[in-house]
């Protein structure tokens, strides 16, 4: 007991220890999951130089990224955002209207988009005209625009082979996907004089809608699943960079486009039609809070990065020839004001910087960590104090005390820490916020009001920065050299504050206690009163959570249904969420009713309880029943091993290494099985679930008295006739209850139908076809950028509820039945 | 109306309606089901067994080669040109130095006829770009060796490494491979002087996420999960004790107390996405604490492992006899002594068994930590519990991510390494409840 305090004691220092200064010392790095190998490339030279903390960079998709970029100046924004394609009007406008007035475009370098398909699949040469046809939403015919009709290729020309069109792709939000539409939906559709006398909207609806039934599947921004999907699929064609296809050479083959086969040559040369150029877009603003973005650009742009033979060359970018290099080096590197990188090697002396910025003491961590240590300390004195001023009371005859010596001590120690801790931490926490104000009063008052929020910020975190380095008579700007001050001086005095008011507190409440201590303090009893309060404060936490998940939910869901009608949400046949980003982008047309993504969670959770409440029941009778001790210690942790193993490790299972077993003996027998089926992810889930069900069932059944079975066994009964006929029934409440907690787990499980169920959201109850799950949506919608404000995120929070209302009724309903019909034995 | 009921009223009337048939048939019948009733439990047990066993294979056969590493031995000459053009062996100078140019022309020195550019870019495919640490890390231990030959083993590139190990298939056409014929020629020759080692692979353990396979390890991701499990268990070991010793011992029987009750059950039986969803709303979008920072990773696996250890806690409770309550009360302790002196110790192994199953699960957790934004590519091992890291399930969901095919070994390496910490932490739960466990 002693030891485990102790032990908890010591891990909560050290990871006090590990608190953190408080300013943001990485770069951020959002965008386009094509660009991510090369950002991330060159932020782990930077890292490894040591000239500063390695970068933070998330994937969101260049859509997604330009937006969270463009969201506005400060901390909390990303400071470089990578795109496949150039940046649209749009954006600017979005970035410009948030306050992001200057950003720098650096081309960093070509990428072809593929359109390719498995070694072992047909091949294919195909133009930009043929494509459309095949993915478009409505092609034209006879001089009419009508629903794509297409099912197979050689519909569309009897040239190409005779398989179902099955086109893996990125989603909206990805600018692959802008940028195929762009050069391949766009110019194909020119081809048709029905779509090309068309005008404004109208053609742009016509040329750039994508079919949502089923032949075009939005994939994800994870280019590498598509890979490993078309592999597994050989009719199956994806579309992604062409970096992914040279990394795969040996698995994957591409077609040509328009006659020309997508080489290094082809797109560096500009031959290869779906070709772009991709872009690094820089935040000018940041570059004075954050350290290490100028390093970042001139590291990007460095004859060993970006170069013929440079690294990221060798990651799949097809580079610039030399001259465009040096011309774009010089370009930018004039326009941020910065001069180029010599030569290979080369420490930028920024290094010393960063390590300055490291050791930079005295932040709000570092304050809490001491004011714990000091009032820990003082209880600790304060405990021993009580505990011998109440031995000399009692002059040592210890009978005569109303409470024991230690209660005493306990009583001091309380009230030394309590109240200082409770102090302390209200002090930290508003600490910032007067800071700030006082920050802002510190600056010159007309040059607040000349600046809108988020300017304010922008500066406001320049000023901490500078408070926490050096000199601030180098500081040029006047408003933010008196913040800076202003935020060191306060700061100083809040945190010494902090800890004085802790300490002093801390004393005067060892001095009230002490003096409170004498043969007749009922200390006893207001320790435990006290210790009371905490433990049920410590058990209205349960109450707390569920409020929060609930009222979180809630105010999310209901701006959503704002928007969306909620009837639509129920009841509405189409789910197709991945709506437009941007005012002049096509994206779906932003369907969301929830009957596709609830029928998929239901068939994937059948095909799981098919598995698993079978598998399950029958393992609790042989092992509670049947098998031998020895056998039964053997094999019940072997099974329970498999509720142990970690969901996404499942995943890569099913989406690996079953789906294509799946795939192929379909393929065998004539049948057409998805390479992301229903079944596959089912299985699965129904495996990882076995243990749930036969560990309750297992307790039980073994619940059931041995006087009922003795009775069946007198009877004459065999043991599977006294366990069929008498266990379970008696059982069945148990079990009912095990099954309903299985399904509400299999419901709410996400690893599993993340790597190996669908995204495209088909209402059909073939187990064969890719389905996907309401937890699926959730992931895919949330993972990336998030905007609270458009339908397509809060969609996500309507997705939760509605999970956490379906496992919670469940789940009543599993406890009520439990306890409706439970045989009373005793 | 119960079921037994039910079934004893059917056996009363089939009494009624026909006589028991005693036949050596019926008789063999019911032995015949009875055996396979037997069958069908041992096939179920098979099933499940079959499917783990499958499980482990497939990842130990794609990973176990990533806990060695190709490299290749090198008679480096370490050109004081290269390494401190300055001349003066000072370590900041040294640390500067070309290494990698040092190596390659070691590489090249072997194979005299590889003259083109092109070709030489082909041979300085077989290095990683890390190939020079292992140089400046003898040269910064030893300076006297600059201006000296040693022989240094370097880290071999990612297709290297996976030709070395026998995953790259030499019988597809060279276009269709990453390593050409000319390349495979050399690496042959390299393999027939020896010159390919493979000893094995420390840096997996020690280094972060990189982007090129060969310098990629689970350290960061380690680290990362240690922090964020250690946060989980700070928060929620103390309070779910509390919580549950104040439901088990003292909670007075109303309304409050039931809600309490009901809501643990059912956040037991809540899906972890939607703890994400609520640190995702609450913790990052109304508190404001950094994104993907073991602290909030944490908080949010401490809500979630709340209810399993309350629920544990209270069964370990539970289970202690009420003759140690009698007999405490009985030499007068009050309720409190009672349950904190003597109830509790000996519900401890319980409590920490509880304990250590509800955080190896947390440990495995991805889609809550996914929420919220764990999942960002970070080199750097995290040091604080504010600093950006990933865990190592989320670790190995990166890593299938990326397109580089020697991360496929990397990503089974990663979840060996994974189920092992939950092994070894369910194993000492185990070994807990073995040693302390005391039966009544």
């Amino acid at each position: 007991m002693k030891r485990v305090a102790a032990i908890l004691l010591g891990l909560a220092a050290i990871l006090m220890a590990a608190l953190p200064a408080a300013a943001r010392e990485q770069l951020h790095i959002v965008g386009s999951s094509t660009v991510y190998p090369f950002s991330t490339t060159v932020a782990e030279a930077l890292a490894k130089q040591g000239v500063l903390k390695s970068p933070v960079v998330e994937a969101t998709g260049t859509g997604g990224g330009l937006k969270l970029f463009c969201e506005g100046v400060g901390e909390g924004t990303p400071d470089i955002a990578g795109a496949s394609r150039k940046i649209k009007q749009s954006e600017v406008d979005a970035c410009t209207q948030n306050g992001v007035a200057k950003i720098t475009e650096i081309p960093i370098g070509h990428d072809g988009i593929v359109i390719a398909n498995a070694k072992s699949g047909s091949d294919f040469s195909i133009t930009r005209a043929q494509l459309f046809l095949a993915l478009a939403k409505t092609v034209p015919q006879n001089g009419q625009l009508i629903p794509n009709p297409y099912r197979t290729w050689n519909q569309i020309d009897p040239s190409l082979p005779a398989t179902r069109i099955e086109v893996l792709g990125p989603p909206p939000t990805s600018g692959t996907r802008d940028a195929f539409v762009e050069l391949v939906m766009d110019t194909g559709c020119e081809n048709f004089p029905e779509i090309a006398t068309l005008e404004g909207d109208a053609k742009k609806a016509a040329c750039q809608q994508v079919r949502e039934d089923g032949a075009y599947i939005d994939a994800g921004e994870n280019d590498n699943l598509i890979v490993q999907k078309l592999q597994a699929n050989p009719s199956a064609f994806g579309i992604f960079g062409y970096s992914f296809l040279e990394q795969n050479a040996d698995t994957l083959k591409a077609a040509s486009v328009e006659g020309v086969a997508p080489t290094y040559e082809a797109i560096s040369a500009k031959q290869y039609p779906v070709a772009r150029e991709l872009y690094i877009y820089v935040k000018d603003a940041h570059r004075t809070i954050i350290p290490g973005i100028d390093a970042f650009v001139r590291e990007l742009l460095s004859e060993r990065a970006m170069g013929q033979d440079g690294y990221l060359a060798d990651k799949g970018l097809v580079p610039f020839t030399p001259q465009e290099r040096t011309e774009i080096e010089s370009r930018v590197l004039a326009g941020l004001g910065l001069t180029a990188l010599s030569g290979n090697g080369g420490v930028e002396p920024q290094g010393a910087l960063g390590t300055a910025l490291h050791s930079v003491s005295g932040s709000t961590g570092a304050t809490a960590t001491a004011i714990l240590v000091a009032v820990l300390g003082l209880s600790l004195i304060g405990f021993f104090m009580g505990r011998a001023r109440a031995a000399v009371k009692a002059g040592g005859d210890l009978r005569r005390l109303h409470s024991l010596p230690n209660y005493h001590g306990f009583y001091v120690a309380l009230w030394c820490g309590l109240p200082a801790l409770l102090v302390a931490l209200v002090w930290l926490t508003a600490q910032p916020a007067i800071v700030t104000e006082a920050a802002i009063s510190a600056m010159p008052a007309q040059r607040v009001a000349s600046l809108d929020e988020s300017r304010l910020s922008l500066l406001l975190s320049e000023a901490r920065q500078a408070a926490e380095r050096a000199d601030l008579s180098q500081i040029a700007d006047p408003a933010v050299q008196a913040a800076a001050a202003t935020y060191r001086s306060w700061n100083a005095m809040a945190r010494l504050g902090a800890i004085g008011a802790a300490v002093a507190l801390a004393v005067l409440g060892i001095g009230f206690a002490y003096s409170r201590i004498n043969v007749e303090a009922r200390s006893r009893n207001r320790v435990e009163r006290i210790v009371l309060g905490i433990l049920f404060a410590c058990s209205t936490l349960a109450i707390l959570t569920t409020v929060g998940i609930v009222l979180s939910l809630v105010f999310e869901s209901l701006r959503f249904f704002a928007q969306v009608p909620i009837t639509e949400f129920l009841f509405g046949l189409q789910w197709s969420p991945q709506m437009a980003l941007r005012a002049d982008q096509v994206g779906s047309s932003g369907a969301f009713g929830a009957i596709p993504v609830i029928a998929g969670t239901l068939l994937i959770t059948f095909i799981a309880m098919v598995v698993a409440v079978p598998t399950g029941l029958m393992i609790a009778v042989y092992l509670s029943d049947y098998a031998t001790s020895r056998v039964r210690s053997i094999f019940k942790p072997l099974v329970e091993i498999l509720a142990g193993i970690p969901t996404v490790v499942y995943g890569f299972f099913a989406a690996l290494t079953i789906g294509p077993i799946f795939r192929q003996a379909g393929d065998a027998i004539g049948l057409n099985v998805a390479s992301e089926s229903a079944l596959a992810a089912g299985l699965i889930m129904g495996v990882m679930i076995i243990p749930f069900v036969s560990s309750l069932s297992d307790d039980v059944m073994n619940a059931v008295p041995q006087s009922l079975r003795d009775g069946s066994f007198a009877l004459g009964a065999t043991k599977s006739e006294t366990i069929k006929q008498v266990v379970f029934p008696a059982a069945l409440p148990g079990i009912v209850g095990a099954v309903l907690l299985a399904i509400s787990r299999a419901i709410g499980e996400t690893m599993i139908v993340v790597m190996a169920a669908g995204l495209a959201a088909n209402l059909t109850a073939n187990p064969l076809q890719a389905v996907t799950t309401v937890t699926v949506q959730i992931v895919t919608l949330l993972v990336g950028d998030q905007e609270f404000d458009s339908p397509k995120t809060l969609a996500a929070f309507a997705l939760g509820l509605l999970l956490f209302v379906v496992t919670l009724c469940l789940n009543v309903i599993a406890l009520n039945v439990v306890r409706r019909y439970r045989e009373k034995y005793d | 109306m119960t079921d037994v009921a039910l079934i004893g009223s059917a056996s009363e009337t089939g009494v009624k309606l026909r006589r028991p048939d005693l036949s050596e048939d019926r008789i063999r019948r019911r032995y015949a089901a009875e055996r396979r009733f037997r069958l069908y439990g041992m096939l179920a047990i098979g099933f499940a067994v079959f499917m783990l066993g499958f499980l482990a294979v497939t990842v130990v056969l794609q990973g176990y080669t990533a806990f060695w590493q190709t490299r290749i031995v090198l008679d480096v000459n370490i050109d004081p040109a290269e390494v401190d053009p300055q001349n003066t062996r000072l370590p900041e100078s040294l640390w500067q130095g070309n290494y990698q140019a040092v190596v390659r022309e070691a590489l090249r020195s072997l194979f005299p006829e590889v003259e083109s550019r092109g070709d030489r870019r082909a041979l300085n495919d077989f290095l990683s770009n890390a190939a020079g640490d292992a140089v400046r890390r003898m040269v910064m231990e030893n300076p006297a060796l600059v201006g000296t030959t040693q022989r240094v083993e370097v880290l071999a590139a990612d297709e290297i490494d996976m030709l070395a190990k026998g995953r790259i298939d030499r019988d597809v056409p060279a276009t269709d491979r990453p390593i050409d014929d000319q390349q495979l020629g050399w690496f042959d020759k390299l393999e027939a002087e020896g010159r390919i080692v493979s000893s094995f692979n420390l840096d997996f353990f020690t280094t972060g996420d990189s982007r090129e396979p060969e310098q990629a390890g689970v350290g960061g991701a380690l680290v990362g999960s240690l922090l964020t499990i250690l946060t989980a268990i700070i928060l929620s070991l103390p309070i779910s004790v509390a919580a549950a010793i104040y439901l088990e011992e003292f909670a007075p029987k109303n309304r409050i107390t039931d809600i309490i009750e009901i809501n643990i059950n059912n956040l037991a039986a809540v899906p972890s996405i939607v703890f994400g969803l609520l640190g995702l709303a609450v913790l990052l979008g109304f508190f404001g604490l950094p994104r993907g920072a073991p602290l909030v990773g944490g908080m949010v696996l401490s809500l979630m492992t709340l209810p399993t250890i309350i629920i544990a806690t209270r069964a370990a409770l539970k289970a202690v006899p009420p003759s140690i309550r009698e007999a405490a009360y009985g030499v007068g302790a009050s309720k409190q002594q009672v349950v904190m002196h003597h109830v509790l110790p000996l519900a401890m192994p319980g409590i920490m068994t509880g304990a250590i199953i509800g955080t190896a699960r947390a440990m495995g957790e991805s889609a809550a930590v996914l929420m919220i934004g764990m999942v960002a590519f970070i080199v750097d091992i995290p040091t604080s519990i504010t600093d950006p890291a990933t865990v190592l399930p989320v670790q190995i969901f990166l890593w299938a991510d990326a397109p580089e095919r020697a991360f496929v070994e990397r990503t089974s390496a990663g979840i060996m390494v994974m189920l092992v910490f939950l092994v070894l932490m369910n194993a000492a739960a185990v070994v807990i409840r073995r040693r302390f466990e005391r039966r009544w």
